[in-house]
């Protein structure tokens, strides 16, 4: 089996060809800009793609890369663009398509892959003859090989759709989508100047802060895009560590997809404890300083 | 002296004619412009009460009481004296006419003439002081000139009766045709009788000359009052008696109904979406401000202020009402502008929280919240604005029957493991009372413990009841209060339904909100069944003995104090069945502040709870800010609303360790004995 | 610019509808954790609603018409209402809709596309129940139309269309001429909430419908569709020092 996988970002170019190693044969595609990234990936060849990148001239030349070297399947990281890109050539290309998978095994020509559904809700295990994965990023390490790839530039087309300008994005580069390990607050930390000793946590940890929606939205001790719950950030970190949030439905609902959640809350009937795996009954501000310390 | 009687007719026709048009022009307003209906039954025994009570007792006044006092003087020392003027114009005009006959009646009348008119000449300064040396807060800012024009009108009124009187004590008038009170022995005019023995007696042809001069400021005064009267705030000499005789039957907090297969413009949006008591309201204020400085928004650094509402509205109405006379009716499209917007903020309508403390306070019982809630409407259901929370909630209620995002399958779990009849598994119908749960204590954790806290009660009295489950869905109550009647109507036939289904005939509930819409609202739309709050009910078991309570070790130490919950307060006048609960186990209580009808709200109310609130300090904060300033180390609540509100203030303000909060239920639960 | 209903010019817009069950209602069996969607009521997918939202402000702001799509089934057709409340003009409910599959969706949709010559077509970027994403990129090819995905705001003059494309580092601004398909995002704008006289004329209004009736081709079997995790662990310590210890093994494990 002969695999392409690609990402107009390098890193997750690099974790599928991680993931894929030893399943397939694997051909890393990503933009010239990216190359570093990718370089060192492992795949058996690296095809970089030079020019104006819109999706729609990306996926012809994926389409090139997949005629030229006579591969089966393709992957594509799950970005926007990836996702749009992955629409395309599933049309073009007459691939049927996976979404978003969180696992891919291959036997006997058999893929059997994983993914989330409603909401994380529910994970579904599916046998399936589909040629086009949608990769979710974060299921694996990006890759480090001893040496460099051979590459090739790929020059793409003109695209219809004109790239005018760009502006930065506002959030700050806030990615609690991402995040590996969440530190979230709550009113329970009394006052904006409790924050210090969160973010000296999350420092520790090498996390991300967050907070739930009224220290976010009524009180303003952390901007907008930090808000984790349902109407703010759904999360699916490794932890999540609960500071003084007492638990209310909305924030539950931001933090399903979180594989452990620890809460630290003076209040025993809080109903963060109801919804944790952890739980540590007392005053944030004497237990957090003693966690650091024991990190 | 046909001269002057001639004058006098003149002037007093002038005056009149203006007074009279300036009437019509004013209702002509409130008769044409709106097209709201206003729903009015006769009741005449209720209406003859408020009317003693609030209009010749000036009852409402009272709730401030050195305002009320010096309003309610004014008030009727200007009946009294109106003995005075009647007499002054009538033998003006025809100097041989009496309009009493002389006797003893005639001396009391002028008895209380004399006395009353220096009762309203200390009330004139002491307003002076007041308004000006004091400078009570809600007065500054406001139509400070009508204020001080005014009262120059009436003490002058007051000085020329007493000089005028000094000269007939001293003979200058004895003998002029006209001249009044010529019969009235001294002795009944005690007060002239004083001052004139501070001047030198009054002779020769000056003192008439005098006599005269005084005569025609007095006439004049009057006659300038008269024309003054409707163009001034003190239209409501003659707006407010009949603002309290035509008031609303039910209670004021009751909202309007909608006819959604008729009507096409709903709420308020410019002034012709009001009723012709809506009106009334506005001319009857007169800028008092007792409404603003009770309000729990305006208290806390927001910009709403109930009587800048009712005042701009009024501004409005006064100012398109005569384009549209000249114009015409059919011009209404191009004169009429909205209201919301330049008039009235759309933050300052969101702002309220429906507590009905500027209504409670209100002297003339004008309804401020009902305005606010179809202008809210008019926002709501024309336009489908409302703030992002409210919009959600409006989602999750149609989706889910809750404000909040919520399995309704999963809304009678807390009930599962305590032996109780769940409706809608059990199908059970047999049952003497219903325990209307609510969302809020079916979903949030904390509030669970006060459903629960009802059930162990209700058990212990051994009653037979049962809960919905997942048949119950939120009353609409946040729906209603910020404008979506439909939405709110829809729940509410829901609800109705399922209530008639299980023929219900008892209901009790836990949540004041739940309580005032099957009691107050859902009764409107035709359910029939006893509503009783778990205050009032609870109480009852006590004081029946079915359960008791006792202190427990800790309450020695424990100093309580009760939050009055609005809609039960206010709305349902329930105060005292939460206080007799708490007497039962101790004597260590103290009111906070703002207590009972001036209750300070949590500021959850009217869909507040689902709304940001960024401008000023929190509401809640100023609330447990109070009970802090009393010492109190248990708040004792009766509202799942307050309890989210005063819970989470008492967290973010550092009291968690020194305040204990405890619903009513709950304080009983924990204290009941075998 | 087209001519449309007798005379008026304007945009002639589609707005692709996805029904799906509501996700907060959806439970796990007691024991085998299989996930139950039967007896879940239906709803809007909330992407839905922004690309109607974004659809109907179009309109609203450049003159046109827009109509409704949704491939679903009977259950589906109620909900169309609610589009309708919102500004949808027309509404077509194709049926016959039996389980995910991205490609029979992209082609059962093109086909009506196709034939009804639309400028813009606006559709969510993800749906909440699968994910997917596929669609915006399998219709705009399989109708030839450009692509702008993932956009935060819609320009338009004459037939470009200029669009603020939200990625993940970057906010990229595009222009395309027409026909495009465009995917919105949540923060595209906030779904409005339809005033009462429209709920109404939209009870009133009719619903067109029809059945697919090809067939269901399927490449995937679902071997299970469980709850990940059904329960939390609730180790709750009340004596913090103990709580701290297991607590710094957890994070030092996940942390790795």
């Amino acid at each position: 089996m002969k695999a392409i996988v690609f990402s107009e970002d390098g890193e997750i170019a690099s974790q599928m060809v991680n993931y894929l190693k030893g399943k397939a044969e694997v051909i890393a595609s990503t933009l010239t800009e990216e190359k570093e990234k990718c370089i060192r990936a492992g795949a058996e060849k690296l095809y970089l793609l030079s020019g104006i990148a819109e999706p729609e001239n990306i996926s012809e030349a994926i389409s090139e890369i997949k005629n030229a070297t006579g591969a089966d399947y393709i992957f594509i990281g799950s970005t926007a663009n990836g996702r749009d890109i992955a629409g395309i050539l599933s049309a073009k290309e007459d691939m049927k398509p996976i979404s978003e998978i969180t696992s891919f095994e291959i036997n006997d020509g058999k893929a059997t892959v994983t993914r989330f559904l409603y909401g994380g809700k529910a994970v579904s295990t599916e046998e399936t003859s589909a040629t086009l994965y949608v990769y979710a990023p974060g299921i694996s390490e990006s890759a480090r090989a001893e040496s460099d790839t051979p590459t090739e530039t790929i020059q793409l087309k003109e695209p219809s759709v004109k790239p005018e300008s760009e502006e930065p994005k506002t959030s700050g580069g806030v990615d609690l989508e991402k995040a590996k390990i969440i530190v979230s607050v709550g009113r329970g930390l009394g006052s904006k100047e409790g924050l210090g000793i969160a973010e000296e946590l999350a420092k520790k940890v090498n996390g991300e802060i967050a907070g739930s929606r009224p220290v976010c939205l009524d009180y303003h001790w952390l901007s907008e895009d930090r808000q984790v719950g349902l109407s703010g950030k759904k999360v699916k970190p490794k932890v999540y560590i609960a500071l003084g949030i007492s638990g209310q439905i909305q924030h539950i609902a931001g933090i399903r997809g979180a594989k452990t959640v620890i809460a630290i809350n003076k209040d025993k009937s809080a109903p963060i404890f109801e919804e944790c795996d952890y739980g540590i009954v007392g005053d944030l501000f004497q237990i957090v300083p003693k966690l650091i310390s024991a990190l | 002296m046909q001269l002057f009687s001639a004058l006098l007719i003149a002037g007093l026709a002038i005056s009149a004619a203006s007074f009279i048009y300036t009437l019509y022009s004013i209702f002509w307003n409130a008769v044409k412009i709106p097209e709201k209906p206003y729903r009015i039954k006769a009741s005449i025994g209720r209406r003859a009460y408020i009317t003693i009570r609030n209009v010749l007792l000036q009852g409402k006044l009272f709730k401030e009481r050195s305002g009320g006092i010096m309003h309610a003087l004014m008030f009727w020392g200007f009946i009294a004296f109106g003995a005075y003027s009647a007499t002054f114009f009538a033998r003006g005009i025809d100097p041989s006419f009496q309009l009493i006959p002389p006797g003893e009646i005639k001396n009391v009348i002028f008895l209380t003439v004399d006395v009353f008119a220096l009762v309203v000449l200390i009330d004139v300064f002491y307003a002076f002081l007041r308004r000006w040396v004091i400078k009570i807060p809600r007065y500054q800012g406001y139509n400070g000139f009508e204020a001080a024009f005014i009262l120059f009108l009436i003490a002058t009124l007051m000085i020329t009766y007493y000089a005028l009187g000094i000269l007939r004590i001293d003979g200058v008038s004895r003998n002029i045709p006209g001249a009044i009170m010529e019969s009235i022995p001294s002795s009944y005019t005690p007060v002239t009788v004083f001052f004139a023995g501070l001047f030198p007696k009054a002779t020769g042809p000056l003192s008439v000359d005098l006599y005269w001069t005084l005569y025609t400021i007095h006439a004049l005064d009057f006659l300038i009052f008269l024309v003054y009267i409707p163009r001034s705030k003190h239209l409501h000499l003659v707006a407010a008696p009949l603002n309290v005789i035509l008031s609303k039957d039910r209670q004021p907090a009751q909202l309007s109904t909608i006819d959604f297969d008729h009507e096409t413009r709903f709420g308020a949006t410019d002034i012709r979406d009001f009723s012709w008591k809506d009106y009334l309201d506005f001319y009857s204020c007169t800028e008092c401000g007792r409404c603003t400085f009770n309000c729990p928004a305006y208290l806390t650094g927001k910009t709403l202020s109930p009587r800048d509402i009712i005042w701009d509205l009024r501004e409005v109405v006064l100012a398109e009402g005569p384009e549209l006379r000249s114009k015409g009716m059919d011009h209404k499209d191009q004169i009429l502008k909205p209201v919301i917007g330049d008039t009235i903020s759309e933050t300052d309508l969101w702002s309220c929280t429906t507590c009905m403390a500027c209504v409670e306070q209100c002297p003339v019982m004008i309804d401020h919240v009902d305005k606010i809630v179809n202008m809210r409407r008019s926002l709501v259901l024309n336009q489908g604005k409302a703030p992002k929370g409210t919009l959600e909630t409006y989602n999750n209620m149609e989706m889910y029957g809750s404000p909040w995002v919520a399995d309704p399958s999963t809304r009678g779990d807390w009930a599962k493991d305590l032996g109780v009849n769940i409706l809608s598994e059990s199908g059970n119908d047999d049952f003497e009372i219903l325990y209307w749960v609510g969302c809020v204590s079916s979903y949030d954790r904390r509030n669970q413990e006060i459903a629960k806290s009802v059930v162990k009660i209700l058990q212990k009295a051994g009653i037979k009841f049962a809960i919905l489950g997942s048949e119950e869905k939120c009353t609409g109550d946040p729906a209603k209060r910020t404008g979506n009647e439909y939405l709110a109507e829809n729940l509410a036939r829901v609800n109705i339904d399922t209530l008639n289904k299980h023929k219900v005939h008892r209901v009790i509930t836990g949540c004041p909100h739940c309580f005032n819409s099957l009691k107050n609202d859902y009764s409107e739309m035709g359910f029939k069944a006893e509503v009783i709050h778990h205050t009032e009910f609870i109480n009852q078991l006590i004081s029946s003995g079915k359960i008791s309570i006792a202190a427990t070790q800790n309450d020695k130490e424990e100093k309580f104090t009760y939050h009055d919950s609005c809609y039960l307060g206010r709305y349902n006048k329930i105060y005292e069945p939460p206080r007799e609960i708490i007497g039962h186990v101790s004597d260590n209580y103290e009111e906070m502040s703002m207590n009972k009808s001036k209750g300070l709200c949590c500021g959850a109310g009217g869909g507040r709870l689902w709304m940001d609130e960024t401008v000023g300090t929190k509401i809640s904060h100023k609330r447990i800010g109070m009970a802090s300033d009393i010492n109190a180390s248990t708040v004792v609540t009766a509202c799942p609303y307050c309890m989210i509100m005063l819970d989470d203030a008492r967290r973010v303000t550092g009291l968690e360790d020194k305040m204990k909060l405890s619903d009513i239920s709950e304080f009983v639960a924990s204290r009941l004995t075998d | 610019m087209q001519y449309i209903d007798g005379g008026s010019v304007g945009y002639n817009i589609a707005v692709l509808i996805k029904v799906i069950p509501d996700l907060e209602q959806i439970k796990a069996a007691s024991g085998t954790g299989q996930i139950q969607i039967e007896k879940v009521p239906l709803r809007l997918d909330i992407l839905s609603e922004h690309a109607i939202e974004a659809a109907v402000q179009l309109k609203e702001k450049y003159g046109g018409k827009v109509t409704g799509f949704i491939f679903g089934n009977n259950e589906s057709i109620p909900l169309m209402k609610k589009a309708y409340a919102m500004g949808v003009d027309e509404g077509l409910v194709i049926t016959g809709y039996k389980e995910n599959n991205p490609t029979l969706t992209a082609s059962v949709i093109s086909e009506k596309l196709k034939s009804l010559q639309f400028d813009i077509i606006v559709l969510g970027n993800q749906s909440a129940d699968t994910y997917t994403g596929l669609l915006p990129g399998m219709i705009a090819s399989k109708i030839n139309a450009r692509l702008i995905g993932n956009v935060l705001s819609i320009e338009i003059e004459g037939k470009e269309v200029k669009a603020r494309k939200s990625l993940e580092k970057k906010i990229e601004v595009v222009k395309a001429q027409m026909p495009v398909v465009i995917s919105v995002t949540q923060e595209t704008n906030q779904p409005r909430l339809p005033p009462v006289m429209q709920i109404m004329a939209a009870g009133r209004k009719t619903i067109q419908s029809e059945e697919y009736k090809g067939q269901t081709p399927s490449y995937t079997l679902t071997k299970s569709r469980v709850a990940p995790k059904s329960e939390r662990k609730k180790q709750i310590f009340e004596k913090p020092e103990d709580g701290i210890q297991a607590v710094v093994r957890v994070i030092k494990e996940e942390a790795r």
